[in-house]
Formats: C-alpha cells, structure tokens, sequence
C-alpha cells in the first residue's frame, strides 16, 4: 500500500509539529482512558472499584514491541539507529555485522533506564545451532537421511574451535550467563553483539565479536528517547545468511512484536527470501506489517527509481497477500543518520546529484533553493539535515509506526481495559438507576407496610433471596464459562478431522496425478509437487472454523444477559434491570497461522527431490509421495487446530468479564437495599430530607457514570477500537 | 577550466588466442582420419561428428546468479557492450527464457524448443513451441572464443529457479554468478549455487557486481576478504566488478564530469579526489577501477582450462564410441556383437569405479556411453533380427539405465551416483544374456565373451 502523501507533505507535517513522538497517538489514548478512568474510580466503590484499578495499573505496565527484520544486509541496524535517532549507536558494516538479537527497552516501565544487559545461549541451544541448527539442515535430513552430514559436523567443529580461540578453552562455562553493564557504549555493544572478523588466533579482550558466538540476546535500556510510549525495538541478524543460521532463534524472539518493520533494499526489493519472511509473517499478524525500502542511496536516479520501485513491490505484494493492506515506505537509513549527526557519515559523499534530484522530484527542496552544501550560496547546515531526514523516510516510517502500534497488543490491551471501565461505568450507573427506582418503591413500601412483623418477614425474605440470588448467578455465570468453552472449542474440535480431510484429498490426487504422468511417460524427477494450493486451502478452512465459532460464541454471549435476567426476576420480581452488557467486545480476531508458514521438506529445492526421487522405487513413488504429503502436512494441521482453540479460550475468558462485573453491581444494589430495609425497619428511619439527599447523591453519580461511560465509548471510538458503541 | 586532455589509447579488444590451440587442431585431424576409417558405420561415424563439432565449438560461458545482480549488464561487459546484444537481450525478459549468444554473420534470433526444435519467435504471440531458450546470433568476434548464456533470474518469487540452473548447467563450460557488491552472498545464492555439479563449480567465477556502490577502497577490501572466506572454496576465482564504469570506459567520448549530473557510478571516484573541478578519470584508470580487465584477464585463463578438459573429454567420449563401433562391425553375429561391447564397456567403467577421483562429470559421460550403447550398437544390431517388442524392451533397459545414472549425476553427491552405477551395471549383467538370449541364433546358449583391442586414438 503506497501513501497518497508526498515526502513533501510528511515533512511539513513533521515541521507542523516539531517534537512529533513514536506513539504519541497511543500516549494520548492512554492518557484520555487513565483520566476517565481516574474519574470513575472516585465514583466507585467495592469490588467494582477494585476492577477499575486494577484496569489502570495495567495501563500503566503496556509497552509496545517493534521488531526489525529483513535479510542480511538490508540496514536494519542503521534503521534502528535512525529510528531511535541514535546514528552510531548499533554497530553497522559493509559486510554482514549483527550477530545477536538487539533489544532496545525506551521507558519501560519496571526496568532500568539506562545499561545494558547480555544473556549468553544455554549449552543446548547453542549446540542446536553450533550444529547447522537451520530448519534447512533439518528439512534436508527429514528428507534424504545420511546426507551432508559430513558438512554438518565441520560447521560444529569449527564454530567450537572459534569459540575456543576467542574466549578460552573454558568457554563453555559461559552458557546460560548473564553479563550486566551500566553505561552503553558502542564498543561494549560491538563486542557482544557484532560478528568480528573471523581472526586465527586469540582475540584481545575488547575486540569486536568476542562473544558473538555464544550471545543469544542483547537489551539494551534508554529513557523515553523518540518514544511517547514504552516501546522495544528488536534489531535481529539477518535471514539468508549462508553460514550464520540464526533464523530460529530471530523468529522467536520477534513472536510477540506489536509492530514488524521488514527492511528491504531498494536494489533487489521483495526476491523470494524477502517473500518467505512475509509469509511466516502473515501467518502471525499481517495486520502489523511495514515495510521499509531501504537504500535508496545506493540506487542510480532515485527521483525516477523510487515510483517503480514502489509500485512493483506494491503489486507484488498484492498479488501474493490480496487481504492484507502492508504499508511501504521508501527511503535510506543512511540519509537519517547523516541527518541527525551529520559527523558520522561524510556528507560530501552523500550530497549527490541523485539526492538533490529526489529531493526535488519529492517535493522536499523547493526548486529556488540551491543545491549546495558549501560556498557562498551554501544551504544552511539545518536546511541540509531536514532536506536529508524529509528524504530518508524516517518521519513517513514514525508516523506509520504510531500508527500501527494502535493495532498492536497494547493497542488492543489498552482497547479492551477501555471496554472494561465503560461496563464498570455503564454498570455503576445502572446500579445508581436501581437505586433511585428501589429508593422510590422503598418509601412506598415503608407508608403501606405497618405492620413491623411483615416487614421483618418480608426483609428476612429479601435477605434469602439475595443469598440465592448471589449464589444462582455465580453459579450461572460459572457454568456459562465452562458452557461457552466447550461450545466454542467443540465448534473447533471438527477441525483438526476436517483439515486431514482436506490433506489425505490432495495427497490422494498428486499421487493420482504422479501416476497419470508416469504413465505418459514423463521421468518422475521433473515431477513436482506444487503445495501452494494446499496450504491456501488449509489456511480457509481454518480461518472458516475459526471465524464460525466466534459468530457462534458472540450469539450464546447474547442469550447470557437473557439468562442472568431471568434469574434476577425470579429472585427480586420487583427489580427489572438490564443486565446486558452495553460494551461487549466485537470479534474481529484471526487465529495464528504461523504453522502454515514453516518450511516443510516440500520448499526444499529441486535436487534435493530428485535424489529422494531416485531412493524410490519406480512402482512406489506415487504412494511415496502421498505418504510424505500426509507426514509433512499432518502436524501442521494439528498445530493450527490447537493454536485456534487456544486463542479462542483467552478470547473468551476476558470476554466474560464485563458479566461478572454486572453482575457484582447487581447483588451490590441488592445487598444495599437489603441493609436499609434492615436499618429503616429496625425502627432508625430514615429523615425524609436525608432520603432526598441521599436521592440527590446517587442522581449525581448516575449522571456522571453516564457521562464517563458515554467518554469513554467516544474515545475509544475515536481511536478506532470500537465501531458499535451503544 | 583546463583544456581538453589528449584522448587516452583505445581499450584492447583483442582476444589473446586468435586460433583454436594448436592441441585441438591435432586432435581434430585424428578425430576425421578416425571417422574416415569408421565411415561405413555410419552411427559411429555421427557420433563422432557430434564430438568433432562440439569441440569446435566455442565454449558456453553462463551468466547466473539471482534477479536483479547485475546479470545483463555483465553479460553486455562480456558481449562488448554491443548495442545489438542489448536489444536482443530484451527477447530474454520478454519471454523469461535463456538467451545464448552464438557467433553468426548476420544477426538474428529465434527460439529453441525441446529437442532442438528451431522456430521464429513473433512479437506479441506466443511462442510456437515451449520454449527451451532462445538463439541470437550476432557478428561479434568475442562470440568466435566463447559463446554466452544469460540466464534470467533465479530469485524471482514468481518462478522456480531451480530447474533453469540445472538445464544452465547441463550446456554450459563455465559459469559466473553474479551477487550484489553491497549485499553479497547469501544463503539463497549459496543453495542454489552449491546444488551445480562440482565440475562446473570448480572453473567458475564469481563476481560482485555494483563495485561502484561500495564506498571506499577498505569497503571492497572487506567485503572481497567475506567473499573469499565464505565463497571461494565453491567457485574458480571472486572478483570484483563494475559494469557500468566499465561501459563508461569504453566509450570514444567521456563527458566532462561536471559535479551538477555526474553518474552516480562515477561520483565516487570524484568525490575523492582533492581538486574536483579538473578531475578526469582518465579511461584506462576507470577501466582498472572497474575490475573489468581483471575479469577478462581471469576469463582467459580459464577458458584455456575449460579448453583443456574438454580436449580430454572429447577424447575419452571418442574412445568410447570406437569401442562401442568395435563391437557393432565386423561381428557376423549380432549377439557376439553386442556381447562385446558391452564387455568392453562394462570393463571400462568398472575400472573407472574403482578409481579413486571420479566426479559426476565421469558419471554424466557414462550416462551418454550407455545411451549410445542402446542406440549405435543395440538398436542396429537387434532391428533386423528381432520383433519389434523385444528390440523396444532391451533398448529401454539401457535408455532406463542411462536416465537413472544421469538422475544421479545431476544430483550432488558422487557416493551415490558410485553406488547407482554400481547397481546398474549388476543388473545390466545379469539382465543382457537373458535378453540376447531372445535372439533366434543364440537361443539356449551364453554369448560368446571375447576380450577387444581398444582402437587407438
């Protein structure tokens, strides 16, 4: 998806507001939810107060993730330091550098605000990766057994034999360590985190890459620096690395990230390994994604370069990802860091005709100004840098980062604590209302009722229809969770069955389809299975199931509020309140389909298969083919199935809660009338004006509860968290 | 403003062997005596043409690598920056098909289909055939020393690399793979690269293209030092290149290099110069900045290696076939006939498997021994005096046989093609009497085993 903005507009936009900060869109979000919040809590009392505080403290612990990926080479380092307007602060070189997974934590809550932190890999792991690790080597394996084994060994040996002439034949009592710094320095960060130069013979203590063999993550901790909301940004070694095959461990970290920024190179934008990334991605959250062409310095006539270069990566992407609407920004890491620090790059080297043509052709420099950057007509040093920054597309990527980071988990967290304080509002009013309605029928009740025995009758009636009452619901809303569970998982349970269906189906037609091509005489090694199909297939039926059972749960959610009215009726005729949740969570999630995107034996390359295709006999290859299918295929299936019906079961344990938290209100106003009845029968009646005053109060806070759920629902439509508030 | 410098000397074109080696020219004229002895088995007499004219053919140079590497600019380098072989270039895009350069007197081009099928190829239809490749011949003196093969992408997510590579690697000598300066070498390249037989691998080149994009001179020492640690073991030689500066010293006129619109290729080498307003790169010094005599100086050596082994091979391939001619002529009885090639030939290659150093190369050639087995020595010896089933089942035995050992060559490991031909030549054994027993005059006995005298070449 390209912008409709020029870099002209984005950097008026930036000049507009000068100290525009990553996220500063959520800060205020949080911000307007945490001062309503506050708001209500002084209007709250009970457990309903408890909820809401609870709410905001965990307000206060979000914190956004934005993970930087792309292969080797890209200039995610340099992005990073451009982003965090660190230039020189990650190592970068001409030849892959980043070694470790880098974390940069800006205002975490509960963590250091300045140091640095590396965690050395536990012995297992790195002999998993010391050991060719990749799912490659592993795949290759699965597929030929007993081959490149040899290879494998050597690349073990060698790492060993590294590590030992780095950092000492008792290297191996580093696994599982942790090494703690409390000032940040680039050469400390070198040591760790960079590669180093593949040296024969010791390394000094401080050279670069001592450890990098053995560091698996680095984090590294700043104050608020360019961010209005925490945030961690993750720096990873790149993919398609043909000897540092640290994929796994790259993957892993980045599972969790809010925001994924996919740094691509202008020269070569999206090849298959770029698409490959893109996929496992889109199995994770597609949603999330940005990406950001970078080097735009290293390609002739940007001006004219740059259109195309964007457009064909948007049809690209279009084509493979119809759904998914992936923002791409263009740009050049470089021309940032030369921008925020104008030492650390030679600015006479950048400062070339192609640059000064895009600025031009972008609408950043106005065509009056001159292109110099020394001389009498000189641009001043300011203009220099914000021509550069305006053209690095750093401040397009900011915005669209902020952006992004509201669809994020913390976005979606700080959505639903949202909805959460408009039920404890919306609840807190309706219980005003009942008591302004129970007040009324009170004195109604207190004028008719003279006879003192019948009130105590009728208060220790009112004192077991409460506990009933108080035990009904909970019971009811304890077998609706399990009921609600079961339901939503059983919807599920078809489709691990279903998806083997679908698997044995296409296994059954290639291996037909092998025959029918064997029998026309076509040599099985130009055979190829094509799984592209399989796997889109599999990835409908999940999202259907998925989709099904969600529309199915959100219905038996409705018939809740129906239940749990049916039962106040029966315990308080007399009170009839709406018990119906006013805030329930729309569903609009999509299950992970990460197990669709791993690489099985069928993405390995043609030579590979032909020598599995040799090991076969001539009359047993299409069975062969179809039992490898069924192998291959059957435990992503399970894995899908499985990860469906888990994100489900959270989806619907928090989405219980705005029940819970009427129905506490509701024995609340229960038990409130129950007292007074108690207290104004035992003959301390209430004066007439302290009834109205009373009256008065609780009006006041219906009103206010009214006005702060109405707030709230506003804000977080606002922001786009929620679409139907009532 | 300094006047205008003296222009620098013309750019050597001149290939250093003007003649093939005088070694090739020998064995030429051993090749025609022998196929002027062999004449009246014409089977024979072909098969050896087919070497003769192989071997005067000039050899294939492949241009591989991943999309976007600067793959047709240094096939252009290669083909002299001739404006026609960049027009026909633009066929190869078209069409997403290979495209080789071959020495013609007039230009011209048309599309290669399976089988060696020749048709036209028309603008805006589609092509008449499935198209294997596409021919372009241009009058281009470079073409008379080797003929180029510019391979489109292997990268592209739209297409499966894998199998253009292995069809690439089939007709060509020698390959370079072309990877980006600034992003060089990655897991991708390595795979597809490592999956080329290790005979082509060993004479290959692999050249960083975009030179010009690296920033300083201790840039492209680092990145040639990676290169030769982590690449080098898999190819001939790594090199450095820039295409674009190299075309750019090749031109009769250099623009003067006013700062204001100066090529980003050329901005470099200015910018680092003291006095930038005199600077003139003087051509001979871009030409050596641009790695490109270097290049062609590496190629050289290497084609006379490629030369050299091919030279062998011919004569191996030649040996072959004459023992094979032993067996089919001057045999009365065909069986006899068959049963001593066969002997001859399984003794060859029994021999050559207890050899040490074999490579698929070696695995490749006795794919093509046995199919020429099957089709000079069998096929005309059987067709006479057999039903056409059983000629069809015995041919098959061998073509069958032949296809898997050429599966195995193809694929990356020698043990198992060893141990393929192994099995192979025990079925072939214990299958061929029982085949040549079908035959009217040998039934109910063995044939007869005679030992040959190999013809000598």
């Amino acid at each position: 998806m390209i912008g409709e903005k020029t870099l002209g507009d984005w950097e008026r936009a930036a000049a507009d507001d000068r100290d525009l900060r990553i996220g500063a869109g959520l800060r205020a979000f949080c911000d307007e939810i945490e001062g309503l919040g506050k708001q209500l809590q002084t209007i709250l009392e009970g457990s309903v107060e408890e909820v809401v505080s609870e709410s905001l403290s965990a307000l206060n612990k979000q914190q956004t993730q934005i993970a930087v990926i792309g292969q080797i080479k890209a200039g995610k380092s340099s992005f990073v330091n451009a982003l965090t307007q660190m230039p020189g602060l990650l190592p970068t070189d001409v030849n892959p550098w980043t070694a470790a997974v880098t974390r940069l934590h800006f205002g975490s809550p509960a963590k250091p605000q300045q140091g640095a932190l590396f965690t050395f890999f536990e012995r297992d792991e790195w002999q998993h990766l010391a050991g060719g690790g990749g799912r490659f080597k592993e795949l290759i394996e699965r597929l030929v057994p007993g081959y490149d084994e040899g290879a494998v060994r050597s690349q073990l040996d060698e790492m060993r034999r590294r590590a030992e002439l780095r950092l000492g034949p008792f290297f191996h009592h580093l696994f599982g360590q942790t090494r703690w710094y409390a000032e940040i320095t680039p050469e400390i960060i070198e040591r760790y985190v960079c590669l180093g130069l593949p040296l024969d013979e010791p390394l000094l203590e401080h050279a670069p890459g001592r450890f990098a063999d053995i560091v698996k993550t680095a984090d590294l901790f700043f104050g608020n620096g360019p961010f209005a909301f925490p945030a961690t940004v993750i720096d990873t070694p790149g993919t398609n690395d043909p000897l540092l095959v640290r994929d796994e461990v790259t993957l892993s970290a980045i599972e969790d990230a809010d925001v994924f920024v996919i740094v691509l190179t202008a020269q070569q934008p999206l090849t298959a390994a770029d698409l490959a990334l893109l996929r496992i991605l889109h199995g994770l959250r597609k949603e999330r994604v940005i990406i950001f062409i970078n080097r735009l310095d290293d390609v002739s006539d940007p001006a004219f370069a740059h259109r195309a270069i964007l457009t064909g990566v948007d049809e690209l992407l279009r084509r493979e990802f119809p759904s998914a609407h992936i923002p791409i920004v263009a740009g050049s890491a470089l021309w940032a860091n030369a921008a925020l620090g104008m030492e650390h790059a030679g600015l006479d080297m950048l400062w070339c005709p192609d640059l000064i043509g895009y600025a031009r052709n972008t609408g950043v420099m106005r065509p009056e100004e001159p292109p110099y950057i020394s001389g009498p007509r000189a641009l001043p040093p300011e203009r220099v840098s914000q021509i550069l920054f305006a053209c690095s597309g750093l401040p397009e990527m900011m915005a669209q980062i902020s952006k992004l980071m509201f669809r994020g988990l913390s976005g979606q967290v700080l959505g639903e604590l949202g909805s959460t304080l408009i039920a404890a509002a919306e609840s807190s009013a309706a219980s005003a209302r009942d008591e302004l309605l129970g007040a009324s029928t009170l004195s109604t009740i207190a004028i008719m009722d003279e006879s003192l025995s019948n009130t105590r009758l009728s208060v220790s009636e009112d004192v077991e229809r409460l506990h009933r009452l108080e035990a009904e619901a909970s019971r009811y809303l304890q077998g609706m969770d399990k009921e609600v569970q079961r339901q939503a998982l059983e919807g599920l349970s078809p489709l691990r069955d279903a998806l083997e269906r679908e698997i044995s189906t296409f296994a059954n037609e290639q291996a037909a389809n092998l025959r029918a091509s064997l029998l026309q005489g076509q040599s099985a090694r130009v055979w190829r299975c094509d799984v592209v199909s399989l796997r889109n297939r599999i990835e409908e039926k999940v999202l259907q199931a998925f989709w099904e059972a969600g529309r199915r749960f959100v219905e038996t959610q409705r018939q809740i509020g129906g239940g749990l009215r049916h039962l106040l009726r029966e315990a308080a005729p007399d009170l009839d309140i709406e018990l119906q949740p006013a805030s329930l969570l729309s569903f609009n999630l999509t299950p992970p389909l990460s197990a669709l995107s791993r690489p099985l034996t069928f993405d390995l390359e043609e030579k590979w298969w032909q020598v599995w295709w040799r090991r076969q006999a001539a009359d047993e290859k299409a069975r062969k083919i179809e039992e490898m299918i069924l192998t291959e295929f059957f435990p992503v299936a399970d894995e899908l199935a499985m990860a469906a019906q888990n994100e489900l079961r959270t989806y619907i344990s928090s989405a219980l809660q705005p029940f819970l938290i009427r129905c506490q209100s509701v024995v609340n106003v229960v038990r409130e009338r129950q007292q007074r009845l108690l207290t104004e029968r035992a003959g301390d009646s209430l004066k007439a004006w302290e009834m109205e005053e009373r009256t008065k109060e609780v009006f006041a806070r219906l009103k206010e509860s009214e006005r702060l759920g109405l707030a709230l629902g506003a804000s977080l439509k606002r922001h786009g968290m929620r679409a139907d508030a009532r | 403003m300094p006047g205008k410098p003296p222009d620098p000397a013309p750019i050597s074109w001149e290939w250093p062997q003007a003649e093939p080696p005088s070694a090739s020219g020998l064995l030429l004229a051993r090749l025609r005596s022998a196929r002027d002895r062999l004449a009246p088995a014409s089977p024979v007499a072909r098969a050896l043409r087919r070497i003769e004219t192989r071997l005067l053919r000039p050899p294939v140079i492949a241009v591989l690598g991943e999309s976007r590497t600067g793959k047709s600019s240094l096939a252009g380098l290669l083909l002299r920056n001739s404006p026609q072989a960049t027009s026909l270039n633009k066929l190869s895009c078209l069409y997403l098909a290979p495209i080789l350069f071959r020495y013609g007197e007039r230009q011209a081009a048309c599309g290669v289909g399976t089988g060696g099928v020749r048709f036209a190829l028309k603008p805006g239809q589609a092509p008449a055939h499935p198209l294997r490749y596409i021919e372009a011949h241009l009058p281009l003196d470079c073409l008379r020393h080797y003929e180029i093969l510019d391979v489109p992408g292997m990268a592209d997510p739209a297409r499966d690399g894998s199998q253009l590579l292995s069809a690439a690697a089939r007709c060509a000598n020698l390959a370079i793979w072309c990877t980006m300066a600034t992003q060089a070498w990655k897991g991708s390249e390595q795979r597809l690269w490592l999956s080329m037989p290790s005979r082509l691998r060993a004479v290959s080149v692999l050249a960083a293209t975009s030179k010009d994009s690296l920033r300083s001179e201790s840039d492209e020492e680092k990145v040639l030092a990676r290169l030769r640690r982590e690449a080098a073991p898999h190819f001939g030689s790594v090199m450095l290149v820039s295409s674009v500066q190299a075309r750019e010293a090749c031109k009769t006129e250099l623009d003067e290099p006013l700062l204001e619109g100066l090529p980003r290729y050329l901005f470099r080498l200015v910018a680092t110069q003291k006095d930038r307003t005199s600077v003139r790169a003087g051509r001979d010094e871009l030409w050596k900045a641009s790695g490109a005599q270097e290049l062609f100086a590496g190629l050289s050596g290497v084609l006379d290696v490629v030369q050299a082994n091919r030279q062998q091979s011919a004569a191996r391939a030649a040996r072959g076939v004459a023992r094979l001619a032993l067996g089919s002529i001057g045999a009365g009885n065909p069986a006899t006939g068959i049963a001593n090639a066969w002997t001859a030939l399984a003794g060859e290659l029994t021999d050559t498997l207890g050899r040490a150093a074999v490579d698929d190369a070696l695995f490749a050639r006795f794919a093509g021994d046995l199919s020429d087995f099957a089709t000079n020595s069998l096929g005309p010896a059987l067709r006479p005096v057999l039903g056409e089933q059983d000629c069809a089942e015995i041919g098959d035995l061998f073509r069958c046989s032949a296809d898997d050992l050429a599966e195995a060559a193809d694929g990356p490991g020698v043990e198992a093609a060893r141990q393929q031909l192994r099995a192979i030549l025990a079925q072939l054994q214990e299958e061929l009497p029982e085949a040549l027993g079908r035959l009217p005059e040998m039934s109910g006995q063995n044939p007869a085993l005679q030992p040959l005298s190999e013809l000598a070449l």
